[in-house]
C-alpha cells in the first residue's frame, strides 16, 4: 500500500517537475486601452482588448486593484465623470497580465480662455502643435515619437510657462498632463511651482523614482491658493537622471514632456 | 526502500508521465494561420561566465546551417551555434558597438559584414573573423562632418558585390558602395517624404519578384519601404503598431523581429511574418493580424514571450531563431514550426 502511495506521489511530482521544466508559464500582456478622449466634457468611450483565445479582461473604475471579482469587460462602455480606470487580463493556463491604468478627466463645460508662452522653444523634434496644442483638451499617446501633434518636449534644467488670462479668472487648481518614459529619458518634473508675480501660490514635488517604471501618463494636480488671477508663471524643474539610469554618467536631466495645461476652478 | 526498487519506481513514473500527458496538454503554440510555432526559450542558453552576451543584436545562417550570432559583449562578439543550440565557435573582441550582421556567399567563400555603432564603421570579415575590408565613416562627403554622426545599423550585399549600408541610428542615409568600398550613391536621409526615414534600422535585398529590390525598415514609422537598387522609392507598406527591425526574406515570406508594439512601451515585442503580397499573416507573440479595407489594424503584443526581439534567422525547416536587445542578457530563443 505504502509502495503504491509512494509510487503515485513520485509519479505526480515527476509529472509536475517535467511540466515545470518543459513548459514555462508565460504571462499575458496587459489589455489594450482605447479611450476616445481622456479629457472629456460629457462622456468618454472606453474599449479594452486583448486578442488572445480564452483570455478575459476585468476592470475597476475607482482606482482599486483588479482581480477576477472585478467587473468583467464585455464590450465598450461610457464614462460620465472623472475616474481612475484600471484593467488586467486573466487566462486559466497563463500568468495574469500586469495591471494597466489611466485617469479620465471630466472638464467643466466652459474652459478658461488664456494665452500661453514658454521661456524657451521645445526641441525641434517635439514641437507638438505649438503652445495652442497644450490647451486643446487632446491627450497625446504613449507613442510620443509617432504622435507628432500633441506632445511638446524640452531637455532643459528648468522651464517657465507664462499664462495670461483674457480677464481676471477665478482659480483654485492647475493640472499639468505629462509623460513618463524612463527608457526614452522622459521623466516627470521633480518640482512645479506656480507664481503670481513673485508670490508662490501653488507647489508640487515629485520624488525621484527609485527604479525604472513602465511608460505612462501623469496628471500633476496642483492646488492653488484660491483667487482671481490675470497672469501666472509655472516653473518646472527637470529631474536629474537617477543613479540607476544608463544616462547618468553624462550628467544630464530627464526630458520634460507636456501635452496639456488646465487651470480650473474646482467645486 | 532499497535503492534498486527506488530506481524502478522512478523509471516507471518517468515512463508514465507522458502517458498522463501533463506536459503536452498546455504546450504553448504561438502564431497564426500556416505559421505557428512552439517556443524553446532555452535554445541558445550558455554559461554566461564563459560565453557572456549583452544585447543579442543579429543572427545569420551559413551554408552549413550554422547560426551565427552577434553581440556587443567584447569577450566574444560572435557566437556560432548548431541548430540544436550547441556552441561551435566563438570569436571577436574588438566590436564594442557590434550591431548589424549580414552574410554573403561570394563565389565559394562566405563573408560577414559587421556594423559597429561605437566604431562608426562597417567591417567585412571571413567566417573565422579575419578582417578583409573596412568601410570607415564617410566623413569626406557632404553628409557627415564627423564620424560620431554616423551610426550604421545594417548592411545588405548585392550579387555584384555592392554594399548598401543603413545609417539607422545616425543621419538616416542609405550609402551605396561597390565591392571595393568606393561610395557610389547616397539616398534616404531624415525627413517626412516617402523617400526619407525615421530609424532606417534594417535593410535587405528582396529577389522574390525576379528582380532585385531593397527592403528598408523605417522602424519608428512602423513602415517597410521598397526601393530600387538605384535608390528610387517604389512602395511603402504600413504595419501600424509594429516597430520592425530588419527584414529577412526566406522563401515567399518576409520575417521581421518587432522590437516594440502598440504604443511603443518597453517589453512589448513580437515577430512579424509577411506573405508574398507583403501582408502580415502571422504575429507570434502578438495579436492575430486583421485587415479592414486593406489596412492593417494596429498591432500589439498579447503574450510576454519576448521582451525586445531585434532580429530573426530562419533555417531550412522554417524554424525561427530570435535574438533580443535589452532582454536581461538572455540568449536566443527558438520557435519550432508546427
Amino acid at each position: 500500500m505504502i509502495r503504491y502511495i509512494l509510487f503515485f506521489s513520485l509519479m505526480i511530482s515527476t509529472g509536475l517537475w517535467l511540466q515545470a521544466q518543459i513548459t514555462p508559464r508565460f504571462q499575458l500582456s496587459p489589455p489594450q486601452m482605447e479611450i476616445d478622449s481622456v479629457f472629456f466634457f460629457q462622456y468618454a468611450e472606453v474599449k479594452l482588448e486583448l486578442d488572445y483565445p480564452g483570455a478575459s479582461i476585468h476592470y475597476t473604475t475607482d482606482g482599486t486593484s483588479v482581480d477576477t471579482n472585478s467587473m468583467i469587460y464585455d464590450g465598450p462602455f461610457y464614462i460620465l465623470r472623472s475616474v481612475d480606470l484600471r484593467a488586467k487580463a486573466f487566462h486559466p493556463n497563463l500568468l495574469n497580465s500586469e495591471e494597466v491604468g489611466v485617469s479620465l478627466r471630466q472638464l467643466p463645460a466652459q474652459m478658461v480662455s488664456m494665452d500661453l508662452q514658454a521661456s524657451e522653444a521645445p526641441d525641434s523634434r517635439y514641437r507638438g502643435s505649438g503652445m495652442k496644442g497644450l490647451m486643446d483638451q487632446k491627450k497625446g499617446s504613449l507613442n510620443f515619437a509617432g504622435d507628432k501633434t500633441q506632445w511638446m518636449g524640452w531637455q532643459t534644467d528648468s522651464l517657465n510657462l507664462t499664462i495670461n488670462f483674457a480677464q481676471a479668472t477665478a482659480l483654485n487648481s492647475l493640472t499639468l498632463s505629462t509623460l513618463e518614459n524612463h527608457g526614452a529619458w522622459i521623466f516627470t518634473p521633480q518640482s512645479v511651482q506656480i507664481f503670481e508675480e513673485d508670490r508662490l501660490i501653488g507647489e508640487y514635488t515629485y520624488p525621484v523614482p527609485e527604479a525604472a517604471k513602465p511608460a505612462g501618463f501623469q496628471f500633476l494636480d496642483i492646488p492653488l491658493e484660491p483667487g482671481d488671477y490675470n497672469t501666472l508663471t509655472v516653473r518646472l524643474q527637470a529631474t536629474p537622471l537617477p543613479a540607476w539610469h544608463p544616462g547618468t554618467d553624462q550628467d544630464q536631466v530627464g526630458w520634460i514632456f507636456i501635452d496639456e495645461i488646465i487651470p480650473l476652478l474646482k467645486d | 526502500m532499497q535503492r534498486r526498487k527506488f530506481l524502478n519506481l522512478a523509471a516507471g513514473s518517468l515512463a508514465l508521465a507522458p502517458w498522463i500527458d501533463w506536459t503536452r496538454k498546455d504546450e504553448l503554440i504561438i502564431g497564426h494561420g500556416d505559421f505557428r510555432y512552439t517556443v524553446d526559450v532555452n535554445w541558445g542558453a550558455l554559461n554566461a561566465q564563459f560565453y557572456p552576451v549583452k544585447d543579442c543584436h543579429e543572427m545569420v545562417i551559413d551554408r552549413k546551417g550554422r547560426i551565427i550570432l552577434i553581440t556587443n559583449h567584447v569577450k566574444n562578439n560572435i557566437l556560432i551555434y548548431d541548430q540544436s543550440g550547441n556552441l561551435l565557435d566563438a570569436w571577436g573582441t574588438s566590436y564594442p558597438g557590434a550591431h548589424g550582421l549580414s552574410l554573403k556567399d561570394e563565389g565559394g567563400e562566405e563573408f560577414l559584414y559587421i556594423t559597429d555603432t561605437s566604431r562608426h564603421e562597417v567591417i567585412k570579415t571571413d567566417l573565422q573573423g579575419r578582417e578583409v575590408l573596412r568601410l570607415p565613416a564617410p566623413v569626406e562627403t557632404q553628409y557627415y562632418e564627423k564620424p560620431e554622426a554616423y551610426l550604421p545599423t545594417e548592411t545588405a550585399i548585392a550579387d555584384n558585390g555592392d554594399i548598401y549600408v543603413a545609417d539607422g541610428y545616425g543621419r538616416q542615409y542609405i550609402l551605396h558602395y561597390n565591392a571595393k568600398g568606393e561610395l557610389l550613391h547616397v539616398f534616404g536621409g531624415r525627413g517626412s517624404g516617402v523617400e526619407n526615414f525615421d530609424n532606417a534600422h534594417g535593410i535587405c535585398i528582396d529577389q522574390r519578384s525576379g528582380k532585385d529590390q531593397l527592403l528598408i525598415t523605417a522602424r519608428q514609422q512602423n513602415r517597410l519601404k521598397v526601393f530600387s537598387m538605384e535608390g528610387e522609392h517604389q512602395e511603402s507598406i504600413d504595419l501600424p503598431g509594429a516597430y520592425i527591425c530588419r527584414p529577412v526574406v526566406h522563401g515567399e515570406q518576409v520575417y521581421l523581429a518587432t522590437i516594440w508594439s502598440g504604443d511603443g512601451s518597453a517589453n512589448t515585442g513580437f515577430i512579424s511574418i509577411l506573405d508574398e503580397k507583403n501582408q502580415l499573416v502571422s504575429a507570434p507573440g502578438g495579436a492575430a493580424p486583421r485587415y479592414q479595407n486593406d489596412e492593417l489594424q494596429k498591432m500589439y503584443q498579447t503574450l510576454q514571450i519576448f521582451k525586445h526581439p531585434h532580429d530573426v534567422c530562419i533555417d531550412a525547416d522554417e524554424n525561427i531563431y530570435v535574438a533580443q536587445w535589452n532582454a536581461g542578457a538572455t540568449y536566443p530563443i527558438k520557435l519550432k514550426r508546427v
